[in-house]
């Protein structure tokens, strides 16, 4: 009659449903059982693998978005993949920390080392290519090279997880891969704003020190690193920032020694501005201020300020725009944009407040100059 | 853009598989609607259970692919509607105010074009950035 009373069970079958699902219900609870972990780290095998896929991807379009760039230059070299992969595989060999003394120099000996050794290798990649692309691409590759060790870091972890089964490492690394996939994300959508040329969230330091600095005559301080003295309500402000507008964080330490020992330490105040990383839930392109020397990386710049800033006893404020991770390596965003406005009446105060006419201070704005001119 | 085009295609046509599912579920589920109503009119209460329940179920399922569904859809476009980065170009002299893309080689602080409003001044870019919509900025 309907198509229902046509598949309505019968006794019989009805009975073998019934003996199924007895048999079948123990059966569950014994595989869950025995085989119940095995299962739960094939689901974190698989979940990794699909991360490690995309990884890939990513690892490879950022390449290729380098490739198109640096092939945009002119001729390049007939060997530029074979070097672009070394350059993508380069590492340093940190300096032995056992003897901790003079372990900066040796520290920033070694970036600058390596700093070089990748323009170089551009250089040979792209003979035409002038100062501001060099350090463009070079930026672009350190993208890809860091894309490239996400890749193989996890890679690393996920085999050896494969490999010994061990439940525990495959756990910590599935429950660390959202944090990693979120990086990795935010470097290569890096890689297209770095190939444009555009200015990045970290860029917000530099910007300031743009803004205050534009129109004046500008010096070379350090390498990479160019000054401007620019008068202020009665005070000489000088102003410091990377060189732009090529992709580069120049060298802020060796530019604040060098401005102090110019004047032997006859500064009234250092302001440092940069971008800072922010809490989950803040607000980016607020701008906070404090106390002390405002730069990250690996921490040479730092110890030099500070070293220099306790020789002469100078005061040293921080302003930082806080930003998120992911927003301090995309293009920048409207908000970081209001962040630097916001900076600058901060300085202005800053040095209406704490210091006096006649007063010589240096205000330094940190952070890559990708995009940024002075 | 070449590259990113077959792969939207792609994404579509699995769209649309799975929306044609979804649309196949729903439709056998009314239909054991239908039927249940059926039964219960004839008074046979154990067919209209099970009738019933395959109905509810099917909605149930289709229900839930579909939001899944709108979810995902909205997820890619939002992948792949990358927010504009542009440039703030300025005048000096009268104030004039322009937004344009984002070009190759700009720069801020870079020098562009005669002003068009003053012809006294050039422009000058002091500013490029993304432009953030609505829903990324709540989420931030
Ligand atoms: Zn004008």
């Amino acid at each position: 009659m309907s198509f229902i009373s046509q598949i309505a069970p019968t006794d019989q079958v009805s009975q073998l449903i019934n003996l199924l699902f007895q048999v079948a219900y123990p059966l569950f609870f014994i595989i869950f059982l025995l085989y119940g972990n095995k299962l739960q780290v094939r689901t974190w095998l698989w979940d990794i693998e699909k991360s490690l896929n995309k990884l890939k991807i990513m690892r490879d379009k950022t390449k290729q978005i380098t490739i198109d760039t640096l092939k945009d230059t002119g001729k390049t070299s007939d060997d530029m993949m074979a070097r672009l992969d070394r350059m993508m595989e380069f590492f340093l060999i940190e300096p032995v920390s056992l003897d901790p003394a003079g372990i900066v120099g040796k520290l920033d000996h070694l970036i600058t080392l390596e700093e070089e050794r990748f323009k170089e290798d551009i250089r040979l990649i792209t003979p035409s290519a002038n100062d501001i692309q060099i350090n463009n691409y070079s930026l672009s590759v350190e993208v890809a090279a860091a894309l490239n060790t996400f890749y193989r870091v996890v890679r690393h972890y996920y085999v050896q997880g494969k490999r010994t089964k061990s439940i525990y490492s495959i756990m910590q690394l599935q429950m660390s891969m959202p944090l990693i996939m979120e990086m990795a994300e935010s470097y290569s959508k890096a890689a297209e704003a770095i190939a444009a040329g555009q200015p990045i969230g970290d860029a917000a330091g530099a910007m300031v020190a743009g803004k205050l600095m534009h129109g004046m005559p500008t010096r070379k301080v350090a390498k990479d690193t160019v000054m401007a003295e620019v008068p202020m309500d009665g005070r000489a402000l000088l102003v410091l920032k990377a060189e732009g507008p090529g992709g580069t964080v120049g060298k802020p330490g060796d530019g604040i020694v060098n401005l102090i020992e110019e004047r032997n330490g006859k500064i009234a105040m250092l302001i440092m501005i940069d971008a800072g990383l922010k809490l989950e839930g803040e607000k980016s392109g607020e701008a906070f201020e404090g106390i002390g020397a405002a730069i990250g990386g690996p921490g040479v710049d730092k110890f030099k300020i500070e070293e220099v800033l306790t020789k002469y006893k100078i005061p040293v404020n921080a302003v930082v725009i806080k930003e998120s991770m992911v927003e301090s390596i995309s293009a920048m965003k409207k908000s970081l944009i209001d962040g630097v406005d916001d900076s600058i009446k901060r300085v202005r105060r800053l040095i209406a407040e704490k210091t006096k006419e006649g007063d010589t201070i240096i205000v330094a704005g940190i952070g890559n100059t990708l995009g940024v001119a002075q | 853009m070449t590259e990113q085009q077959p792969q939207k295609k792609k994404g579509i046509n699995t769209f649309s598989t799975f929306y044609l599912i979804i649309l196949l579920i729903f439709v056998v589920s009314m239909w054991f609607l239908f039927r249940a109503i059926i039964f219960y009119q004839e008074g046979l209460m154990d067919e209209f259970m099970t009738s019933t329940l395959i109905a509810a179920m099917g909605l149930a399922t289709s229900g839930y692919m579909l939001f899944q569904m709108r979810r995902r859809t909205e997820a890619i476009t939002a992948m792949v509607q990358k927010s504009e980065v542009v440039s703030v170009l300025e005048c000096a002299k009268c104030g004039f105010k322009n937004l344009r893309k984002f070009l190759k080689g700009d720069h801020v602080f870079k020098v562009v074009e005669l002003c068009p409003r003053c012809s006294a001044d050039s422009l000058m870019i002091t500013a490029i950035y993304q432009q953030e919509d609505e829903k990324a900025k709540s989420q931030a």
